[in-house]
């Protein structure tokens, strides 16, 4: 399971969605929405001292 | 015609305060609450009536939203992983469904309900062993229903039917915060494979905080087995607001402790007022809607399945705007599985297939773009085409869940 940072292939910011996949290979692509709560759990997961994975 | 004139109604037992109470211009007050069984909308809870399941109907045995719409299931401490399904509630026969009648679910329309079914826990009943059904509303929708929450005389009702197949009285909560709060109730001693339908009647409390947002209001939570890590060992009762964590009794263990246990409820109504009025049934499509403000599957199990359209924005990239068929009640997240060419974007004779999508642009509750740069070669820049799941296993789904 990894979260990963992704680019805007328009911008090149990762400002967009954050990639998260799990042990089955099920990808997420989760927004910058302070009221979706997966991006509120990625969020803890950053709290309690993890970083996502560079975007490639 | 004769004209009855009247000012108040009430039940012919009744000694106290009238029932019914009509003011001079024409507007009428119910003295069990301002909701009857004829006011459209009363119930706070989509998919009470269990009738939605986007997500498949097999058992599943994870955690998480899997199976009902709307209706979560979180588990722990476990030795075997329990499942969670949309059954029938079947029409009976002894000894697993006694007869229809006013205490049967089947009698009031219900042909569906949430189980789930335990594994087989041989350690025991552990302190730290949990299993709980979740369901949160969204506070804007509690803070318009006339609930006026932090008023102690102001109520709201909670009713469901529920099913085990061991004996046993459950506990269930409501909590909210923060600060937290717990509302506790119980389902009394239930008989085995016998229906009960279970009425929770939840006071304002002062210090009740509910966002007036999309964010949930608070939790309802049906609790098959909760051990002494979470509940009280005093044994405080139900049916009070407490200011903690672990405020319902102490759990008997027999249904965490029964190999292949159930537990199924259906027909859960939330609504303000003190009385259970009768369940609110939707038609099939209405409730599926409401579903998907929270879940929407956009392309699932299908070869050559196009559920949507784009372009190739370049040689080397397709990408397609998706408007949800419902907006949502947050930005979602969009979700696939991945697999050898379980997607394509076809467009005249070109067919471009690859096994994963490589991002999300500019997600909204609306609308979503999403696309592949990494393993398109066959189209023609600004060339439109058919794009989704191309393999029976593949899925795209979309999930602004609480």
């Amino acid at each position: 399971m990894a979260y990963k940072l992704i680019k805007d292939p328009r911008t090149g910011n990762t400002d967009q969605c954050i990639k998260y996949t799990d042990s089955t290979n099920v990808v997420k692509f989760i927004p910058y929405d302070p009221e979706n709560t997966d991006y509120a759990e990625y969020l803890e997961w950053v709290a309690a001292g993890n970083t996502a994975a560079a975007a490639d | 015609m004769s004209t009855l004139k009247t000012t108040n109604i009430t039940h012919a037992s009744n000694t106290g305060t009238a029932n019914m109470v009509l003011a001079s211009d024409g507007s009428v007050t119910f003295a069990g609450g301002s909701s009857t069984d004829s006011v459209p909308h009363r119930n706070l809870i989509v998919n009470g009536s269990m009738q939605v399941a986007q997500r498949g109907t097999a058992a599943v045995a994870e955690t998480g939203y899997k199976s009902v719409d709307r209706w979560q299931l979180s588990y722990a401490g476990h030795d075997e992983a329990l499942n969670q399904q949309q059954v029938d509630v079947s029409a009976g026969s002894s000894p697993y469904n006694l007869p229809v009648g006013s205490g049967h679910p089947y009698a009031h329309g219900f042909r569906k309900c949430f189980q789930v079914q335990n594994g087989n826990q041989t350690s025991g009943a552990g302190a730290g062993d949990f299993v709980q059904i979740n369901y949160k509303p969204e506070g804007q929708d509690i803070n318009r229903s006339g609930w006026n929450y932090t008023d102690p005389n102001s109520k709201l009702t909670l009713s469901f039917w529920v099913k085990s197949s061991v004996a046993q009285n459950f506990y269930g909560f409501i909590e909210a915060g923060s600060p937290t709060r717990i509302f506790g109730f119980e389902t009394g001693t239930l008989v085995a494979h016998t229906w009960t339908k279970v009425t929770a009647v939840i006071p304002g409390y002062a210090s009740l905080v509910i966002p007036d947002t999309s964010a949930a209001a608070f939790s309802i939570s049906i609790i098959p087995f909760y051990g002494t890590n979470y509940t009280h060992a005093s044994n405080r009762p139900v049916g009070t607001w407490y200011e903690a964590y672990n405020y319902i009794p102490d759990n008997t263990s027999t249904w965490w402790t029964t190999n292949d246990a159930t537990l199924q409820i259906t027909g859960v109504q939330l609504e303000a007022g003190s009385v259970a009025t009768d369940f609110e049934h939707k038609l099939y499509g209405e409730e599926l809607t409401r579903c998907m403000r929270y879940y929407e599957v956009i392309s699932a199990t299908g070869a050559q399945d196009y559920d949507f359209m784009g372009m190739w924005y370049s040689g080397s990239e397709f990408t397609a705007t998706i408007r949800w068929a419902v907006p949502k009640r947050a930005s979602p997240t969009l979700v696939h599985n991945t697999g050898t060419n379980y997607f394509s974007a076809w467009g005249g004779s070109v067919s471009d297939q690859f096994d994963t999508w490589t991002g999300m642009q500019k997600p909204t509750p609306r609308a979503g773009t999403i696309y592949n740069n990494n393993s398109i070669s066959g189209g023609t820049t600004g060339h439109g085409g058919f794009a989704g799941a191309d393999n029976v296993a593949a899925y795209i789904h979309v999930s602004a869940e609480l």
